[in-house]
């Protein structure tokens, strides 16, 4: 009775581990969870891990706000500090389109109680030493923002799972998602050949998600894009360790400080989507086109400059690159692939894996365990496109687009 | 460029399979498979991987069409054992070398010699013999008191061209290293760094030069077949010395010094000694990492001190960094240094990608950390699951 | 005016390749290259020294195409030139053929001071083509820097490891110097430095431009012949240990191989 299971998760990223978090406090049955590397090894491990609490789409602001529930649970659960930075965090307006969407961004943060003011720019340039604050017209500052250590928190998930009783197999390569009679699932084949049983399989296998479906004749509407930040060199008066990160769209640029550096997520024009295929068995392997560190900086650079007007000569330390799952409507994907029963999947993380885990994981338990969701499943239902090829050049370009439209950092 | 006939790695075309073998061997990216394999040849740098890994034998290096390997024209005699003296002391790994050297010689019969060149040392040519040399040339010269690598060059390759040995065999110490490559350029022969075997080819009499390839996940077999000496270096602790033997008996040859000269362009202004161990991460041969699992300041501080005892710097994870425990400038990762110690110590780490791909070059990893199942033993070569608490409280107890 | 030579190789990101279990040959797990480290605490060392003596800084590289980025590299951190050796002819040498065709190299661009190379690269582990390449010029070399003290006209004053020795030596230039990761940090890399480097051209040379012939370089040249390559048995496996002592074994054993 080894290899039965109730539920089988595959993918042990955020969104895999969160989801095994919340089955596992809802007690729902023998859990079983592998990934084909280590746990938090990959995607998850390269998050810029910022955790935005004010959200102007649905649903979002109470999945976000689970997800720091969920840290401070685990972190009684497991008698030890997950490292939540309380850093605060000031979003940027120099253009009216960007003030229309801070002030849209103040009403949803009012509205759910999150504090916020607007502040000077002499108070600007306290918090930010390193900030041009003439470029600044407006600034909105939310003090409980917070970034944490995405791969931390993405471990933090696991151990908690593990301590209420999930298995985890990292280093364990799925082959394939078993079906019976074409319709009922009935558990995972691995790559070694062994065969694991559950008449519940969740795929949160996030970039090779739709590898793992395409067998089954089942698109998953979002497809891997670069995302992507640069770390300076460390000059900790300029960038003091622990200032608070910033949103500026005017800029299509985020910022955080880490340790004495700044770190620069900045977004293209033109995003760059990649096949599922190509992908590599470890992220530690693909090519995510590394000339893309100096072009894409060059493109973004002019934007930036207003905000800081030595981007052009600022050492630049690091350089780091990783798939984020967007969907063409930037909304997440999470619950029942209809086609099949059994067969579920928490992806689509639009880059919002990090602040975003600990809510879709919620929902998620809560569709598979039968509970009332406490936020609509439609907006995130997997079948909300129709039927679509993520394989196709078509679609991931729509995919890309939803990030080159992002509105924020 | 693709499939030029006139380059040495050529694809069959006829017994091509398709499989893409080949193309997924190739660590150069030189062969792009459509139907059949296609060789960028400016990309190719002719590893043979590809070759071997083929089911078919669809893909061929081809012998040069002239001039078939030349076997060198003039005798040679002895299988030579460069021997290193420091302080006046040999080198442990001249009487390793010369325990190899004697098992070679069993094969090939030639014999061993060892050649001690210096200022003053002539007093270890009787341990040579008793380590198996049954001739110690030894190049001894005032001028040659300090180790100046062009000045030992030199005279070393007046001498292997009076005498061809058929092998020369070096330690591949900090000194044999920058001395063994000039000479080997000198003289015009082939050298084969830090072989972890050697042998005799029983058909050829040549020497198998065994050494890691490709981050040690290969072997590689490498033969000078037409240049002598045959020359090779082997890091030291690799081989075995055989027991000393001091009632063996042996020849001792001084050679000719009348011509020795120091080379005008290079002047010693001073020599010291060195500290064994430097303070800044890179060079540092011992490295100890803290992690989250190191709950307070005070217990780094005593980290540090037991680091200090054996010339060990501290570093630390992202996470030790977050919290404070260590500076900044010290993390060890992705986005912080990459180090390739010869010893890392990693206390309370859980072993997180950021930080284990920073950790390719180490030799060796000890990894202390209380859950078994962390990612930080999948890459370690000794592991302890014990708290950092519990493992500093022991090994502060102890003598070192 | 001065000049000084840098020597750049490109190589795997990864040294690590699997070993595929079912037909034992090599699997290629990635296809990224970088700058090998070591050359880039060369040309940093190069840069350093051009501050005080306004030389001008060649970088060298030898491989396929690719390794155009290894040169755009260095130009982004400030070389003044780049230069490209690559031709089919090369491929195959082993490292007295490549140092026969550096060599060859530095004689074309002549007039040198100091040539500048990593210690050793992370895909060969060999630390033989800069000393080779000394030998095949008959110029002094640094084996194994320490620090560049100064430069008294012809000569370069600097620190050198012999072994447990520590060599304060002054050498006549031209000369080669091997530079490793322990010599320091480098600079950071700047979004300007890119651009610039951007707008310069890499020169491309082969055996001809070098006055070579193609049949004493690359593999039928080379000396040393590679006859086969062999998965080796022993998969690394992790020993587990009970107490401090045993910890404290393994350091000892770690010291006295240093000492």
């Amino acid at each position: 009775m080894e290899n039965r299971f109730d539920i089988i998760i595959i993918g042990g990223g955020l969104l895999g581990c969160a989801t095994a978090y919340q089955l596992a406090k809802r007690k729902a049955g023998r859990i079983l969870l592998l990934d084909g590397n280590e746990i938090a090894s990959q995607a998850s491990a390269r998050a810029a891990c910022l955790l935005t609490r004010a959200r102007t789409k649905p649903g979002l602001m109470e999945i976000v706000q689970e997800t720091y529930d969920c840290i401070a649970e685990m972190e009684d659960l497991l008698g030890e500090s997950l490292e939540l930075q309380q850093c605060g965090s000031v979003t940027i307006a120099s253009s009216e389109v960007s003030l229309k969407g801070l002030e849209a961004l103040e009403e949803a943060a009012t509205r759910f109680g999150i504090p916020n003011e607007r502040i000077s720019r002499e108070q600007t340039r306290k918090l930010l030493p390193w900030i041009d604050a003439e470029a600044v017209d407006v600034a909105l500052y939310m003090p409980t923002d917070a970034f944490i250590d995405s791969a931390l928190l993405c471990s933090g998930y696991a151990r908690a799972a593990s301590k209420l009783g999930v298995e985890l197999r990292p280093n364990c390569k799925v082959k394939e998602i078993l079906v019976e009679n074409g319709r009922q699932v009935s558990g995972v084949r691995l790559f070694n050949g062994e065969v694991l049983s559950a008449s519940l399989v969740v795929n949160a296998a996030g970039a090779w998600a739709n590898l793992l479906m395409r067998p089954l004749n089942v698109g998953l509407p979002f497809t891997p894009v670069r995302s992507h930040f640069w770390i300076t060199a460390i000059d900790s008066e300029r960038f003091p360790a622990g200032h608070p990160f910033t949103v500026i769209p005017d800029a299509r640029a985020f910022t955080r400080s880490d340790v004495g550096a700044l770190i620069i997520g900045l977004r293209e024009s033109c995003c760059q989507a990649f096949d599922p295929s190509a992908l590599t068995e470890r992220l530690e392997d693909f090519d995510f086109n590394q000339a893309a560190k100096w072009t894409v900086l060059d493109e973004c650079a002019p934007l930036l400059k207003r905000y800081l007007h030595d981007i052009d000569d600022l050492p630049i330390a690091h350089y780091m690159a990783g798939p984020s799952c967007y969907v063409p409507d930037a909304m997440f994907v999470i619950g029942p692939v209809k086609r099949y029963e059994g067969l579920f999947t928490v992806t689509g993380c639009c880059g919002g894996g990090v602040a975003a885990g600990g809510g879709m994981g919620r929902l998620a338990a809560e569709m598979i365990t039968g509970e009332r969701p406490f936020v609509s499943p439609e907006l995130f239902a997997p079948e909300r496109f129709g039927e679509v090829n993520p394989f196709s050049p078509e679609f991931q370009r729509r995919c890309a687009d939803a990030r080159s439209n992002k509105k924020g950092g | 460029m693709n499939n030029d006939t006139s380059f040495a790695l050529r694809v069959l075309k006829e017994r091509c399979t398709g499989c893409g073998l080949c193309a997924d061997t190739c660590a150069y990216n030189a062969i792009k498979f459509a139907d059949v394999p296609e060789i960028d040849s400016y990309a190719c740098r002719l590893c043979g991987s590809c070759v071997q890994a083929c089911p078919a034998g669809a893909l061929q290096i081809s012998e040069p069409e002239t001039g078939k390997t030349a076997v060198p024209q003039e005798e040679t005699k002895g299988i030579w054992v460069l021997a290193e003296v420091e302080d006046g002391c040999l080198a442990p790994v001249a009487r390793e070398l010369l325990g190899k050297a004697v098992v070679l010689s069993e094969k090939l019969h030639h014999d061993v010699e060892a050649v001690l060149i210096g200022g003053n040392v002539s007093a270890c040519a009787s341990e040579l013999i008793a380590y198996g040399a049954r001739r110690v040339r030894i190049v001894e010269h005032e001028s040659l008191a300090a180790f100046i690598e062009e000045n030992y060059a030199c005279e070393l390759v007046r001498l292997v061209r009076e005498c061809r040995p058929e092998i020369l065999l070096v330690g591949a110490t900090p000194r044999g290293r920058g001395l063994s490559a000039r000479m080997a350029a000198l003289l015009q022969t082939g050298l084969t760094a830090d072989c972890t075997e050697l042998d005799i080819d029983s058909d050829t009499g040549l020497l198998l030069q065994i050494r890691p390839a490709f981050g040690g996940n290969l072997m590689a077999t490498i033969k000078t077949p037409a240049h002598r000496p045959q020359m090779a270096s082997v890091r030291p602790g690799v081989m075995k010395a055989s027991e000393p033997d001091y009632s063996r008996s042996g020849e001792v040859v001084y050679a000719d010094v009348s011509k020795v000269s120091s080379d005008r362009r290079i002047r010693l202004i001073r020599e010291t000694v060195e500290a064994s161990c430097g303070d800044s991460l890179e060079n540092s041969r011992i490295v100890v990492g803290i992690g989250r699992g190191v709950k307070s300041l005070d217990m780094v501080n005593r980290i540090r001190e037991w680091a200090a005892r054996f010339g060990a710097v501290v570093a630390g994870s992202r996470a030790a960094v977050e919290a404070g425990l260590i500076d900044a400038h010290m993390q060890v990762g992705q986005t912080g240094h990459a180090i390739s110690p010869d010893l890392y110590i990693a206390i309370g780490i859980s072993g997180q990608i950021q930080h284990t791909a920073a950790l390719a070059g180490a030799k060796k990893i000890i990894a202390i950390n209380p859950d078994r199942t962390a990612p930080i033993f999948g890459i370690a070569d000794y592991g302890w699951a014990v708290s950092a608490e519990e493992a500093l409280s022991q090994l502060t107890a102890g003598g070192l | 005016m001065k000049r000084y030579i840098v020597f750049l190789k490109q190589v795997p990101r990864s040294t690590r390749v699997e070993i595929d279990p079912v037909t034992k040959t090599l699997k290629r797990s990635s296809a990224l290259t970088q700058t090998n480290p070591d050359d880039l605490h060369a040309l940093q060392a190069a840069l350093d020294l051009r501050q005080n003596t306004g030389a001008e800084v060649v970088a060298v590289s030898m491989g396929p195409a690719s390794a155009e980025a290894v040169l755009r590299e260095a130009l982004q951190y400030g070389a003044d030139r780049a230069v490209l050796l690559s031709s089919p002819a090369f491929a195959g040498s082993d490292t007295w053929c490549t140092s026969l065709v550096l060599a060859s190299a530095v004689r074309r661009i002549g007039d040198y001071d100091i040539l500048f190379f990593g210690r050793m690269a992370i895909d060969g582990d060999t630390a033989q083509v800069g000393p080779e390449v000394a030998g095949q010029l008959d110029i002094p070399q640094v084996t194994c820097l320490s620090s560049i003290h100064e430069v008294k006209g012809n000569w370069l004053v600097a620190d050198k490891k012999a072994g447990s020795l520590l060599q304060r030596v002054e050498i006549e230039t031209p000369c080669a110097v091997m530079v490793s990761r322990e010599n320091g940090e480098l600079a950071c890399p700047t979004l300007s430095g890119w651009r610039r480097a951007q707008r310069q051209e890499v020169i491309r040379w082969d055996e001809g431009d070098l006055q070579l012939d193609g049949k004493v370089v690359g593999l039928y040249a080379s000396p040393t012949k590679v006859v086969s390559t062999d998965v080796p048995q022993t998969a690394k496996e992790i020993r587990w240990l009970s107490s401090g002592s045993s910890v404290a074994e393994i350091i000892d054993k770690c010291v006295d191989s240093l000492s």
